[in-house]
């Protein structure tokens, strides 16, 4: 079904464009929130990365599922933004800013501990426990390996919770 | 049990944490699917004004306006052309009133939008400073330029836009003086879209410029309605 979606939306079928990236935006705009604490960069991030997307979507491999392929996008979009030095020294803070994000209620710690992790851990973890994805595809969302996911979510959750073995992490 | 707990906390800080955008999917999609078509069109990041937004709109505009209008560079190898079945027109008087307004706007657009962020008061007092001597070249060229009389009334348009852009930038010139001056907030009270809205006329015409009602900063020249049928409507 995507291929034909795919195959669609690069003939210009606005429909199959639409139904192929809607479904992603929501929790592509979730991702780059955390990510980056501003709603406005975040959505910035989600448009660029829905514009270049659609701009490789040729690269799309046939029969692939694009959410991890799309999620890649956004990721990067979140990294260039993060690495750009004024919006890292003026609109974002440090790390430690992030982490004094005022709390509006659930657990403190596990968002200050969340906001405390590096970027590319904090993927993992979002991608894994947000958004349920398998190492497989976080590999793919993060051109990375699974192997090597794998080793980041074990250290990423560490942090989060020291009581948690390996086993536990991969089962989560 | 702990692995489940992490998974179920951490969904519910994210959905806790996280704003809603209800506006994203449809603006994110307008401008996916604007590219995708090839449609010219001069974009903004969202209804509503800002800085921030404004500025990125501003970006956009000033490539599409001045390579359009200007009829030649990087902006015109950049996009493509209209698909449309009625173009604006090719009237050599229009042509270079249009090639006026689009280089004067193209400076407007571009001091308005460089870096797209003003991110202190003091970058944002230099780039309304800067937008403003250019929007006032924009008004001297305006006023003592003979406009074609096919868009005489356009012209205007533009003047009175630009004055009114003008006394925008300074109010929020006076307002940015105050050294504990809120930034967003005095943002929010600048808008370059009349003035987008009054160069597309002039660009588009005898096309009307088809305004998006979600993006009021966005339009097309390629509706193939032209002024004529308007005015046909009104007669």
């Amino acid at each position: 079904m995507e291929v034909d979606v795919v195959t669609k939306a690069l003939a210009g079928d606005e429909y199959a464009l639409d139904s192929l990236l809607r479904p992603l935006l929501g929790p592509a705009y979730s991702l780059a929130y955390m990510m980056l604490h501003d709603r406005d960069l975040a959505e910035d991030a989600v448009q660029e990365a829905a514009l270049k997307s659609w701009r490789k979507l040729s690269e799309l491999r046939a029969g692939s599922d694009p959410r991890p392929w799309f999620l890649g996008f956004v990721a990067n979009e979140c990294r260039n933004m993060r690495r750009s030095r004024w919006r890292s020294v003026i609109r974002l803070g440090t790390r430690d800013d992030l982490a004094a994000v005022p709390p509006s209620g659930g657990d403190p710690d596990l968002r200050r501990a969340l906001a405390g992790l590096s970027d590319p851990d904090r993927i993992v973890v979002l991608l894994h426990y947000y958004l349920d994805m398998s190492m497989e595809d976080i590999a793919i969302a993060t051109r990375s390996s699974p192997s090597a996911v794998r080793s980041r979510l074990y250290r990423a959750v560490k942090r989060l919770r020291p009581n948690l073995t390996m086993e536990e992490v991969h089962r989560g | 049990m702990a692995d489940r707990s992490l998974g179920s906390d951490i969904r519910r800080l994210v959905d806790r944490d996280v704003p809603a955008a209800p506006w994203l999917e449809e603006r994110v999609m307008a401008r996916v699917i604007d590219q995708a078509a090839g449609r010219r069109t001069i974009g903004s990041r969202r209804q509503g004004p800002g800085l921030v937004m404004a500025a990125m709109a501003a970006i956009v505009i000033a490539v599409l306006v001045v390579g359009v209008l200007l009829g030649s560079g990087l902006a015109q190898r950049s996009f493509p052309a209209p698909a449309s079945t009625a173009s604006p027109s090719k009237d050599p008087a229009v042509i270079q009133y249009r090639s006026l307004i689009g280089r004067d706007f193209g400076l407007i657009s571009n001091s308005y939008g460089i870096n797209a962020y003003c991110n202190s008061r003091e970058t944002c007092i230099a780039k309304l400073l800067k937008t403003r001597t250019a929007t006032e070249s924009l008004v001297r060229d305006v006023s003592t330029t003979q406009a074609p009389p096919a868009v005489a009334t356009y012209g205007a348009e533009v003047q009175v836009a630009a004055e009114r852009f003008i006394a925008q930038l300074n109010l929020a010139l006076v307002a940015l003086a105050s050294p504990d001056a809120d930034i967003v907030e005095i943002s929010y009270a600048i808008s370059i879209t009349d003035l987008v809205r009054a160069v597309a006329s002039v660009e588009c015409w005898p096309v009307v410029p088809v305004i998006r009602v979600d993006l009021p900063n966005l339009y097309t020249c390629t509706s193939g309605r032209t002024v004529w049928d308007e005015l046909g409507d009104s007669i």
